[in-house]
């Protein structure tokens, strides 16, 4: 292998222009897109961004409106009240007649180099039925999940 | 301290005593940067303890004050005989130096990358005080080990290549890394953005600071390796750190990263749904990987032109050899899956992701193999020793735990009446592993026959009586009057000749010329050393004498 350093110096150059133009790309599409439009209140993921906004709000009577259980009072982890400025991503939504999976993303404080060691981001499950052309929670992520005062028994 | 009154302390001595004193030296050092980052931070939170009984002003001021003086107390007796240590001491001090040099930039850079990064990206509960406090804390000591080490008087003599390249290894490590994620955050934006339910777009804090990682680590590297003019410095120590951190592992990174790449592109049937996903969530990392992999691997690829040859030598035999792995790892994965398709009617995802990794591990990998490794173009066989010897210790060893596995497995099948499914489904894993060794040592086991015929063939080429020791010891029993003879045969070439004197009648001068020639032609085709008994009669008598230890001189002619 003998090397041809000029050779080389054009395509380290090129490749670098290459990583810097794709980051540009990513700042740029990333700086365009709006903020998370609320979605329609008839579907699964419009009633989970009601339902955790209210939650991250600290509103439970609002919260009790989208689940399925009616006797909830509280937030099962009184911790979690503190994290006022939730991040959630959508992962994926499965539907199976009147069931709905949906997978989301809880982004905690992105730090640099958290997506290479998978820490700050912790993907969860939202499980609902329909009733009465309404999705209901039948199941919440610990973070944002009420319980009742049964359950709540001995905290 | 070895002053006037401790004349006599041996060398060894001397040695542990430098040894203690350097260790005690780099402790205090790492007491006292961790004491003044505390201090920093807490004068920078005007000495309010973080929460009541909190101690870290305590901590911080013990710290820097019992360290400074120790340190400055050390420092005032290590460096007025440092410009005259023995090499093996003078080497314990850059040892000590280089571990100093760089802890004490990787904590202030880590921390002060961290600092602009957390401005830029402001998150909850963590403030500002700490990172700053350590980065200053570390700066100064690595300020004062910098002028140390540049300074002429006390600058490290032995492997004074050290602390630069340790340093510049790290820079390169954190640019690589800080690089990857940058690209990773990147393309994930580009190629498969995540819908936000709730909050601002995540990606974009992330982003940034990921920016600044990848730009401060850059800058870094860049002052280390190119400013400190490290790249121009050609040592052992510096052209092992480039074969194997700058030019092998990226190498081989990059094959790997592609490999895997390529076998998750690759349009088989029978993926499942969530393949899309499987892309979505890992080809951003692979891309990214081998994007700042080729870069790192061919800048310095280019660079190794201006080593020694052995260096770019060497680098190509440890990239063939990491290529040929994962080649044959790709082999084995696509015989596992062979069997697979044999041993059942339906295709499972495992069976088609083993065969779609297989694939792209093969693919790769054997082609990185042929153009490094250029089994098609002779080579010097020499110069692979080596590596062949390494490849039979490593096949052998794959090949053992893969023949456990299989006998394990079949016993397990016929013994244990709750193994369920087919035995080819039990062991065609182990078995995949078993072929790909199998054919790669065949393989090397001839390139290995070749060499060895070859060397041999060069070898009697070159230096023909190979069997003869330097020189020939002749033990001659005669009585006196065969002096004349015994001056004649200490003129003979290559011949140690000792003389004991036997009881018995002065020769006749008439047979010195055939003795002569009978002992000189005995001699010059003697393989060892010969004693030789002249009689009353003046008959010689040969006894071939057996090799002495060390005598053979030329024992690589005969293996």
């Amino acid at each position: 292998m003998t090397s041809n350093f000029s050779l080389v110096r054009w395509v380290l150059a090129g490749l670098g222009a290459l990583c810097v133009a794709l980051v540009i790309a990513a700042l740029i599409s990333v700086a365009m897109r709006p903020t998370a439009p609320l979605l329609p209140p008839n579907t699964a993921e419009g009633v989970i961004q009601r339902y955790v906004m209210a939650v991250a709000d600290g509103d439970i009577a609002e919260a009790k409106g989208y689940v399925a259980n009616a006797e909830v009072t509280q937030l099962c982890d009184a911790y979690t009240s503190d994290s006022q400025d939730l991040n959630v991503d959508l992962l994926g939504t499965v539907i199976t007649g009147n069931q709905a999976v949906v997978t989301v993303n809880f982004v905690d404080n992105p730090g640099a180099f958290d997506s290479i060691f998978g820490i700050g981001s912790y993907p969860e499950t939202f499980e609902l039925r329909k009733t009465a052309d309404e999705w209901k929670i039948e199941l919440a992520p610990w973070q944002v999940n009420l319980c009742t005062d049964k359950e709540m028994i001995g905290y | 301290m070895s002053t006037a009154s401790t004349p006599r302390s041996t060398p060894a001595v001397n040695s542990l005593r430098q040894l203690i004193l350097h260790g005690l030296l780099f402790i205090v050092l790492m007491v006292l940067g961790s004491g003044l980052s505390t201090l920093i931070t807490m004068a920078l939170r005007g000495f309010v303890p973080t929460y009541p009984g909190s101690s870290e002003i305590a901590v911080g001021l013990s710290f820097t004050l019992i360290a400074g003086p120790l340190v400055w107390f050390l420092w005032g007796q290590l460096k007025q005989k440092l410009p005259a240590l023995p090499p093996a001491d003078s080497a314990i001090w850059t040892i000590q130096a280089a571990a100093v040099y760089v802890i004490a930039l990787a904590m202030s850079a880590v921390s002060s990358l961290r600092l602009f990064s957390e401005l830029i990206n402001p998150t909850r509960a963590t403030d500002w005080q700490p990172t700053l406090g350590a980065a200053l804390g570390w700066g100064l000591i690595f300020i004062w080990q910098y002028r140390i080490l540049k300074s002429p008087k006390y600058a490290p003599v032995q492997l004074a290549s050290l602390p630069g390249a340790l340093a510049s290894a790290f820079a390169l490590v954190l640019f690589a890394i800080s690089a990857v994620t940058l690209l990773q955050l990147a393309l994930v934006e580009l190629i498969a953005p995540q819908q936000t339910l709730i909050g601002p777009a995540s990606a974009l804090p992330g982003l940034s600071s990921a920016a600044v990682w990848a730009v401060g680590a850059g800058v870094l590297w860049w002052w280390q390796w190119i400013v400190q003019r490290v790249h121009l410095k050609v040592d052992g120590f510096t052209d092992f750190l480039f074969i194997l951190l700058f030019v092998a592992i990226p190498g081989v990174l990059t094959l790997l990263s592609a490999s895997v790449l390529l076998g998750l592109l690759l349009p088989l049937p029978g993926g499942a749904d969530s393949a899309f996903d499987e892309l979505a969530g890992q080809a951003p990392l692979l891309l990214a990987a081998v994007l700042v992999g080729s870069m790192t691997w061919l800048y310095h690829h280019a660079k190794s032109a201006s080593r020694p040859a052995h260096v770019a030598e060497a680098a190509r035999q440890l990239i063939s050899g990491g290529a040929l792995a994962i080649g044959a790892s790709g082999l084995g994965m696509v015989v596992n899956a062979l069997m697979a398709g044999i041993g059942s009617d339906y295709a499972t995802a495992g069976s088609v992701n083993v065969l779609r990794y297989g694939l792209g591990l093969l693919v790769i990998g054997g082609a990185a193999w042929v153009y490094f490794f250029r089994p098609q173009r002779a080579s010097d066989p020499a110069n692979r020793r080596i590596y062949l010897v390494l490849f039979f210790g490593i096949s052998a060893v794959v090949a053992l735990i893969s023949l456990l596995v299989i006998a394990y497995r079949v016993f397990e099948f016929l013994l244990v009446s709750t193994a369920s499914g087919s035995l080819l489904d039990l062991i065609r894993a182990p078995f995949g592993w078993l072929i790909a060794t199998a054919a790669v040592a065949a393989y090397h086991f001839a390139l290995w026959r070749s060499d060895r015929v070859r060397l041999a063939a060069e070898q009697s080429k070159t230096a023909a009586p190979v069997h003869r020791p330097a020189v020939i010891t002749l033990m001659v029993v005669a009585p006196q009057g065969y002096e004349p003879l015994l001056d004649e045969l200490h003129k003979l070439p290559g011949i140690g000749l000792h003389w004991i004197p036997a009881v018995g009648p002065m020769p006749e001068q008439t047979k010195f010329s055939g003795l002569l020639q009978l002992i000189t032609a005995r001699a010059q085709s003697a393989e060892s050393g010969l004693l030789i008994n002249i009689d009353s009669d003046g008959q010689a008598q040969f006894t071939v004498l057996a090799l002495a230890a060390g005598q053979e001189f030329s024992a690589a002619g005969r293996g």
